[in-house]
Formats: structure tokens, C-alpha cells, sequence
């Protein structure tokens, strides 16, 4: 599932979180995958929380675009491998997995 | 072709380094001493809050997923055992050490996560193979500690390689030979024994960029971690490329795609963790 950061007032109950929300210790306020209620955003509202990562639905235009963008950046990063049949694995690798987060 | 300062005159530059941080040193020493005394090094540690702080910030990360808080270096050694708190100690203690700066053109905050990821690739894939990932951590957290020693002793001749870098798109490798007659490898390797880190890791410091047979695995680990950090855009080296995988390597540790394909969603997980070794 595609992740979106958002500002607390912008985010609405029955959204789902995507990443742990923890203070400043690290200790966690609320985990990822919790789906978000009217009480929960209240509470985060007053431990300080301002922006939250939640899970976005993406059309199939935007993720052809994120896979572009992941192309485009890869091509980038293995602009000097040439053949190197090692780094095409490890491209395809790479690649395959950052298709799957989206 | 070399119109910069000789080796000879890097090294001496490598003598002026700062020591470690006594916790820290203590921690390095005590790999493969089973006889540490672990209290008393967590006693050192917690005259250090902004230390204490970076490591209880990942020790109650998801990664753990203690119930409770960890609210103490003791609560910590307790609760992740000696062995695996030793990671975090010495990565906290070094980027105390070497913390980043506003007044300087080297972003130390994306070096950090760079060797963090790396740190981190190379202890999922020595979990993998059946080695110790955290000694793996730890080499891989250090094995670009070269370009923190040049940039601490000479800013001037530091800034000059990555200009170079940048004007030429060429490796930080030959950009290092080419201004300072010496590259992070070989002056990583100076600092590292300087600082008596355990030998395993001063070679995977000094190989980590051409590991031979006799590198040892660890440097074959840290050789793999740093190309796949680099592949999954993880912080910033320094450089913007993937560099060379050696084939040897890659075969002496006996790696499969599979292997690598598996490791990948736990690599960002415990990436995730560990970064929350940076911040204030």
C-alpha cells in the first residue's frame, strides 16, 4: 500500500496508519496499520503530533508515474554499471521490491 | 596526475585524530572478550545523556517491540543483552562524536544514514549466512570512517574531492587518488588501527572496495552491504552511483538472489529503527 505523510487536520477517522507514530524516545504512541478514530486523532492532537504517515489508495495513472519515477532514479544510480550482469540482477532486485511498496 | 598532498602527509593527519570516546573504545575492545564487564561500561555510557538518549531512542523502537518503556542504559543491557546493545552504543557514540553542522558544505546527517543503512544491510545478510550481525553492523557503520577522518583533519581537501567527484562523474575512489594520493580505504585503515578496532574490522574498512581473498568474509559482507545501500538510495555516500559488485565476493559468501530479494523488506524495517539514532 502507497504511504502519504499529512498534516493532523488533515487526516479523518477511518484513515490508516502507515508508520508507528513515536515521541521523542522512540516509545510508540500508536503503531502502523491501527485504523485512525475520532479519539485517537484527539489524543495524538495532545502529545504534540502534527503531521502522520497514512496508507493512500493510488489510481492507476499515479502509480504508473511513481514506476516511472523509480525507473527514471534507478537509471540514475546505475548509470555506470553498463553489463555487468551482477548489477542488472541487482537492479531488477531493487527494482521489483520498490514496485511492490507502492 | 597527483598534484595533491602525499600519503605520507594524509597519514600525518591521521595522528591528529581525536580519541575515541572512552565507552565507545572499551565497547570495540570487548569483541571477542566474553569476559567484558558489561556493568561497568554501562556505567561509563550513562555519563553520556545525549549517548544514552540515541540509544534508548531505537531501544524502544517497533524494531524491539518491548511493552514496556526502556528508560535506562541498565533496563537496556537487560533487555537487548550486551551483545546487541554494543551496535547501538558504538554508533552512538560515534556520531556524538562527529555530530552534523549547519556551517559545513558536508552533509554529516546523509554520511550517517548512508552508513547506517549499510550498517544495517550488512547485519541482515550476515543473519542470513549465519554470521555475527553485530560485528557486521558495526563494520558496516564504520567502513566509510575515511572520509569523516579527511573531512575532520582537512575540510579544504575534502571539499576538492567531492567537486571533483560532482565536475568529472567519476568515483569517490579515483577522485580521492587523484587529490590526495590516497583514498577512504587506505586512510580509513590508518584511523582504524589508530583507534585499535578489531582487526576483522580494520580489513573490512581497507577492502571494502576490492575484496580479496584474503579480505576475510566480514569484508566481503560489508562490500555487498555498501552496494546494495547505495542501490536502495539509502542516505548519501558521498557520490550518486552504484559502484562495482565483485563477483568473487559474492560468490565466497555464497549469496543468492533469493537471499537478497527476502532480506529486503527487513533491511528497510530495521533501517527505519536505527535512524532514530540521528536527530537531536
Amino acid at each position: 500500500m502507497a504511504r502519504k505523510t499529512i498534516s493532523l487536520e488533515e487526516t479523518r477517522p477511518g484513515m490508516q496508519l502507515a508508520v508507528d507514530v513515536c515521541d521523542a524516545n522512540g516509545g510508540i504512541l500508536l503503531a502502523a496499520g491501527a485504523v485512525l478514530s475520532e479519539a485517537a486523532l484527539a489524543a495524538l492532537a495532545r502529545r504534540g503530533v502534527t503531521r502522520l504517515a497514512v496508507a493512500e489508495a493510488i489510481s492507476p495513472e499515479e502509480r504508473a508515474r511513481r514506476i516511472a519515477e523509480i525507473d527514471q532514479r534507478l537509471d540514475a544510480l546505475f548509470r555506470h554499471a553498463g553489463n555487468d550482469p551482477l548489477l542488472r540482477k541487482l537492479r531488477e532486485t531493487v527494482r521489483e521490491f520498490r514496485v511492490g511498496e507502492l | 596526475m597527483n598534484n595533491g598532498l602525499p600519503m605520507e602527509q594524509m597519514f600525518a593527519c591521521v595522528r591528529q585524530l581525536p580519541p575515541l570516546p572512552v565507552a565507545v573504545a572499551e565497547v570495540l575492545a570487548s569483541f571477542g572478550r566474553p569476559d567484558a564487564d558489561v556493568d561497568e561500561i554501562a556505567g561509563k555510557i550513562s555519563l553520556d545523556q545525549g549517548m544514552v538518549t540515541r540509544v534508548l531512542r531505537v531501544a524502544n523502537s517497533a524494531f524491539y517491540g518491548f511493552n514496556s518503556k526502556v528508560g535506562t542504559m541498565h533496563d537496556a543491557v537487560v533487555l537487548l543483552g550486551f551483545h546487541n546493545i554494543r551496535s547501538l552504543i558504538v554508533a552512538a557514540g560515534l556520531i556524538r562524536k562527529f555530530p552534523s553542522a549547519d556551517d559545513r558544505m558536508f552533509d554529516r546527517n546523509a554520511f550517517w544514514q548512508h552508513n547506517i543503512g549499510t550498517g544495517v544491510c550488512a547485519r541482515v545478510l550476515a543473519g542470513r549466512l549465519g554470521k555475527d550481525g553485530e560485528l557486521a553492523f558495526i563494520a558496516g557503520l564504520l567502513h566509510d570512517v575515511g572520509r569523516l577522518v579527511v573531512e575532520t583533519c582537512c575540510p579544504e581537501k575534502f571539499n576538492a574531492v567531492a567537486a571533483c567527484c560532482l565536475a568529472d562523474d567519476i568515483s569517490m575512489l579515483k577522485a580521492e587518488q587523484s587529490v590526495l594520493g590516497a583514498d577512504h580505504t587506505q586512510i580509513g585503515f590508518e584511523a582504524a588501527r589508530r583507534w585499535n578496532f578489531p582487526v576483522a574490522i580494520q580489513q573490512a574498512i581497507r577492502d571494502h572496495h576490492r575484496p580479496g581473498e584474503a579480505s576475510g568474509p566480514l569484508a566481503d559482507i560489508v562490500h555487498v552491504a555498501n552496494v546494495l545501500c547505495h542501490a536502495l538510495d539509502i542516505g548519501n555516500a558521498g557520490y550518486d552511483h552504484v559502484p562495482p559488485l565483485s563477483a568473487p565476493a559474492w560468490q565466497r559468501l555464497g549469496l543468492s538472489w533469493e537471499m537478497v530479494r527476502d532480506s529486503l523488506p527487513e533491511i528497510w524495517r530495521q533501517n527505519a529503527a536505527a535512524s532514530l539514532m540521528l536527530g537531536d
